[in-house]
């Protein structure tokens, strides 16, 4: 599987310290409707990018912290990182094309 | 997923909320190619906790019944795309030019059961701190503000069970009401005298939403007395908007007609004013906006489309409903 399940364990090492591919983290939770509209989509877009960008969600409630510490107060969430920093995010649910597009100019 | 797999429909449906995706299953039981074209999966039902009036179902939670009326039109063969719909165009041969985002489609007949959006403030601040402490969706973020001080804005019911699922998770609850009294359930209003967390300021608009501090998230609401107009900076961490709903109809004026609310006219089967297009569901001036209503009128709109297209290809309409096609 080329989606992964991030956390606030693995958040350091996943996210912050991955140098060489952006990362694309989708912050949900199971009460959030939207949110299961976005998960498919999300998916889609792990699959399409395999290999070039590391794509993975993170449920909000299991890990308060990173939530917290990126200030997500609405879900869904997408926040992009290049280089262990926040380049770009979108609240609400967000396309593919659009996704993809995002990512492909970090490459 | 994005783009529909043909480009010729017999029934395209905007909006997939209760009335477009009945619409779907009815028009596909009919054998109908029926593409529905919609930004999200169940439209405001999809957004409520507790569904406890849709007769045969005892208790579901919203997104949940949304997803079995997705899976049941799928089943018999509709198609859902995500996009929003910008214009539809009446073509010489009668058909329809549905035009999307992205990609644009002909159809013989078009529902329009997009429904409702959130009606927003309209104050300074509001569209920027979207997403950054400015909610319209109580379900989906309540719970991201456990512990935290959070203001409702709105006095009826969808303002009333905000307020009430968020005493259960944030520390303090401040009610914005620019009337006298809540309008709505006495139920609820009972809960909200019961929390000992929730504080109502009545007679108060709302003025401004404030990031003070400049940190890319709301600070305060500036909030002022109807009377006096005296206004007051209110520290706060969330403002959830719950000011009832309105017809986002701008890209459909001057295609149907519609009433001074911007609800579309409909006759009792669905029809509008332009003959092939039809609308159903919340954003129709059917007057009660219910799960079970609207899903009724998607039927109604279905079989009525079905009827016309029939008509207009010289076939006789069956009265039965086909079921799948083995």
């Amino acid at each position: 599987m080329s989606e992964v399940a991030f956390t606030d364990a693995n958040f350091q090492a996943e996210v912050l310290e991955e140098k060489n591919k952006p990362v694309l983290v989708d912050f949900w939770a199971s009460w959030c409707g939207p949110c299961k509209m976005q998960g498919p989509i999300v998916d889609e877009v792990a699959k399409e990018m395999e290999g070039k960008a590391k794509v993975g969600k993170l449920e909000v409630d299991q890990n308060p912290g990173t939530a917290q510490q990126y200030q997500v107060m609405s879900i869904p969430t997408i926040v992009i990182f290049k280089g262990g920093k926040p380049v770009w995010n979108a609240t609400g649910v967000q396309q593919k094309e659009k996704l993809i597009s995002e990512l492909k100019n970090l490459l | 997923m994005e783009t529909p797999k043909q480009r010729l429909y017999d029934f395209v449906i905007v909006g997939g909320g209760a009335a477009g995706l009945t619409a779907a299953l009815y028009s596909s039981r009919r054998e109908m190619k029926t593409l529905i074209i919609s930004q999200d999966v169940g439209g405001q039902a999809a957004t409520t906790p507790d569904i406890e009036n849709y007769p045969g179902i005892v208790f579901s939670h919203g997104v949940d019944l949304m997803e079995t009326f997705k899976k049941q039109a799928e089943h018999f063969g509709a198609e859902l795309v995500f996009d929003s719909v910008n214009k539809i165009e009446k073509l010489d041969d009668g058909s329809f030019g549905v035009h999307a985002n992205s990609f644009v489609v002909q159809a013989e007949a078009v529902l329009l059961a997009f429904g409702l959006s959130h009606r927003h403030l309209e104050i300074p601040g509001e569209e920027e701190m979207i997403g950054k402490g400015v909610t319209y969706c109580a379900t989906c973020d309540a719970p991201l503000y456990k512990g935290k001080n959070v203001t409702v804005v709105g006095g009826g019911n969808c303002a009333m069970d905000a307020a009430i699922l968020l005493s259960k998770i944030a520390k303090t609850v401040i009610i914005v009401n620019k009337n006298s009294e809540f309008r709505g359930e006495s139920v609820l209003m009972d809960k909200i005298k019961a929390a000992s967390n929730i504080t109502t300021m009545f007679n108060t608009n709302s003025k401004a939403v404030l990031d003070k501090e400049k940190k890319g998230r709301v600070s305060h609401l500036v909030v002022a007395d109807v009377q006096s107009k005296k206004e007051t900076e209110i520290p706060t961490d969330g403002i959830f908007v719950e000011i009832g709903f309105t017809v986002n109809a701008d890209w459909i004026k001057g295609l149907v007609d519609i009433d001074e609310r911007k609800q579309i006219k409909i006759t009792p089967n669905c029809e509008t004013n332009v003959p092939g297009i039809f609308a159903a569901g919340d954003v129709t001036t059917v007057e009660y906006k219910q799960v079970v209503i609207s899903a009724g009128e998607g039927a109604k709109a279905a079989l009525q489309a079905h009827a016309y297209v029939m008509q207009k290809s010289g076939k006789r309409t069956a009265f039965i409903d086909w079921g799948k096609k083995k």
